[in-house]
C-alpha cells in the first residue's frame, strides 16, 4: 500500500533523514579547532577566543566545558579533542601517562585561588574560613572531591584548616565548578568553596572572600595539544593563551596569570 | 566490594520509598483514568505522562526549583515539617516517585480497565457498597497488572540519574545511589574495578524487574 503512491509521508521521511545523514559531510568549510575546557574556564575563554579571533577570522573554535575530570575521561575513551585545558595538573598527567597528550606542548596557561561565597544576603554571616564551622547545619558546595579539581582543592585547603572531617557531613559535591558556584548563585545553598575567578564578575549580590593566604593550595592550569590532533591553528591558539600579553586579560577575570615553576 | 554495598542498599531503599510513595496516588488515578470520564481528562492525562518524555534533568531542576531551601515551599517544609527535600535523601526518592509515576498510573489504567465492568455493575446491583466492589472485585482482578507497575516503577527507580543528580546532588552515603555512583567512580582513574559489580548488578535487578513484569502480563492475558 506505502508503494502505490509516490507521495507518501514515508517517503519524504526517508528523504529527510538522508538529507540529515549526507549534509553534515557536504561541508566544505575547515574543521573546527576543538577545545576541551575545564568548566571554570567558561566565563573567561569566550573573551580569549574573540581576541584571538580578531587576528584570524578563518578559524572556528568550538568548545566545550566540563570537569576537567570528566572531560580527560571523555578524550581517553577517543574525544575527538585539539586542545585540552584542565584546572589541575593530575589530571593532564593522566593523559600524559596514556601517552594522549604531546608533552612538549604541555605548558602552565594561568592559576587560580580558592574563595568562600556566600548565597545573596550572607544567611549565615560568614566573615571568615573558621565561620563555616559554627554556620550550623548549613551545607556547603564544592566540588566533587573524588574527581572534580575544584573539589580536590578544597579538600587540600579544608584538611589543611583542620576543618575537613568535621564539614564532611555538610558537603554537597558538585558535578563541576560552575555548577557548585551555580548552587550558590541561585541561593539553593548558603555557602560553598568555589574558585575567586568564579564570582567576581558578578558579585554584587554575592558576598565571599578568598581563602587565607597559609591555606591556598597551589591551583595551576595546565593546557596541551591532544596527540591526535592535525589542527593548523591549535599550537597557536595554545600560546595566545599563555603568552605574557594575555596576563592583563586573566587577572581582570580574577585568574592569576602563569608564573615561575612552583616549589 | 564490601564498599559497594550501602551503595546497592541505598539504591534498594531509594527505590522502594519512591515505589510504596508513588503507590497510592498512583492506583488512585489509574482507577481514575479507566474509570471515570470527566472535563479536563485529558489535561489530566497529559499532566501525569509528561515525566516520562521530559529530560529527566528539566524534571530535577523544576524540583530544585520549586523545593530548594531558597523557595517558599522548600522553606515551609523545612521549618514546620523538618523535611529537607533538596540535597538530601527525600530528594532522591522525590526524584525517583516523580519520574517513575508514569509508568505505574499506566499499568494500574490498563489492568483497570482489563476488569470487566459487568461484574463491578453486578457487585453495585447486589448493594455492595462502592469501597467493597473495589476492594472484592476491581482490586483483586487488577492486582497483577497493578504489581507489574510497581515492579516496572521500582526498576525505573532504580535506573534515575538526570532528576536525582540536580535535585539531591551526589552526596555519599546519602544520596549516592548506584547510577550515580557509577558516574563518580566513571570518572577516576581505576574506578572501572568498582564499575562493573555495580553494572551487573543493575542488569540483573533490571531484568529481573522486567521478566516478572512480563510473567503477570500473561497472568492477566490468561486469567
Amino acid at each position: 500500500m506505502a508503494g502505490a503512491k509516490p507521495h507518501t509521508p514515508f517517503w519524504g521521511i526517508a528523504f529527510l533523514a538522508i538529507l540529515t545523514l549526507v549534509l553534515p559531510h557536504c561541508d566544505k568549510a575547515p574543521s573546527p579547532l576543538r577545545v576541551y575546557a575545564a568548566a571554570s574556564l567558561s566565563g573567561v575563554l569566550p573573551q580569549f577566543i574573540d581576541a584571538f579571533r580578531t587576528g584570524n577570522r578563518q578559524v572556528r573554535i568550538e568548545t566545550v566545558y566540563g570537569a576537567s575530570s570528566v572531560l580527560a575521561r571523555q578524550i581517553e575513551a577517543g574525544a575527538p579533542a585539539d586542545v585540552f585545558l584542565s584546572a589541575d595538573q593530575d589530571w593532564m598527567a593522566f593523559l600524559d601517562s596514556l601517552a594522549l597528550i604531546r608533552p612538549l606542548s604541555r605548558r602552565e596557561i594561568c592559576r587560580n585561588r580558592l574563595a568562600v561565597v556566600c548565597a545573596p544576603g550572607n544567611p549565615l554571616n560568614i566573615r571568615e574560613t573558621g565561620d563555616l564551622l559554627r554556620a550550623g547545619e548549613g551545607q556547603i558546595a564544592l566540588g566533587d572531591w573524588h574527581h572534580v579539581p575544584l573539589g580536590k582543592y578544597a579538600h587540600q585547603a579544608l584538611q589543611r584548616a583542620g576543618l575537613w572531617q568535621q564539614l564532611l557531613p555538610r558537603f554537597v559535591p558538585a558535578v563541576n565548578a560552575r555548577a557548585a558556584y551555580t548552587y550558590i548563585w541561585q541561593g539553593h545553598l548558603p555557602v560553598g568553596i568555589v574558585y575567586a575567578s568564579d564570582f567576581s564578575p558578578d558579585r554584587m549580590h554575592l558576598t565571599g572572600f578568598p581563602l587565607a593566604d597559609s591555606l591556598q593550595p597551589h591551583i595551576s592550569y595546565p593546557g596541551a595539544l591532544l596527540r591526535q590532533t592535525r589542527h593548523p591553528e591549535a599550537e597557536a591558539f595554545l600560546t595566545f593563551l599563555s603568552e605574557p600579553d594575555r596576563d592583563s586579560l586573566w587577572v581582570e577575570n580574577g585568574f592569576l596569570p602563569a608564573g615561575p615553576p612552583h616549589d | 566490594m564490601t564498599d559497594l554495598l550501602p551503595i546497592v542498599a541505598l539504591s534498594l531503599k531509594t527505590a522502594l520509598a519512591a515505589t510504596l510513595l508513588i503507590l497510592p496516588p498512583g492506583v488512585w488515578l489509574g482507577w481514575l483514568l479507566a474509570r471515570r470520564n470527566f472535563p479536563g481528562k485529558t489535561l489530566l492525562e497529559g499532566l501525569v505522562n509528561i515525566p516520562l518524555v521530559l529530560p529527566p534533568v528539566v524534571t530535577g531542576y523544576a524540583l530544585l526549583f520549586a523545593l530548594s531551601p531558597a523557595s517558599p515551599a522548600g522553606r515551609f517544609l523545612e521549618n514546620h515539617l523538618g523535611l529537607q527535600i533538596a540535597f538530601a535523601w527525600p530528594g532522591a526518592v522525590l526524584a525517583a516517585a516523580v519520574v517513575s509515576f508514569p509508568l505505574l498510573v499506566r499499568a494500574v489504567r490498563v489492568a483497570v480497565s482489563s476488569v470487566s465492568p459487568g461484574l463491578e455493575e453486578a457487585a453495585s446491583v447486589l448493594n455492595a457498597p462502592a469501597w467493597a466492589v473495589w476492594l472484592q472485585i476491581t482490586l483483586p482482578l487488577s492486582a497483577h497488572g497493578i504489581l507489574g507497575g510497581m515492579l516496572l516503577a521500582f526498576a525505573r527507580a532504580l535506573g534515575e540519574f538526570g532528576a536525582t543528580i540536580v535535585l539531591a546532588s551526589n552526596i555519599p552515603a546519602r544520596t549516592q545511589t548506584i547510577p550515580l555512583a557509577i558516574f563518580t567512580f566513571l570518572n577516576q582513574p581505576g574506578g572501572e574495578a568498582h564499575i562493573w559489580p555495580l553494572v551487573l548488578f543493575s542488569l540483573i535487578l533490571a531484568y529481573a524487574s522486567l521478566l516478572l513484569n512480563e510473567v503477570l502480563i500473561r497472568r492477566i492475558h490468561h486469567a
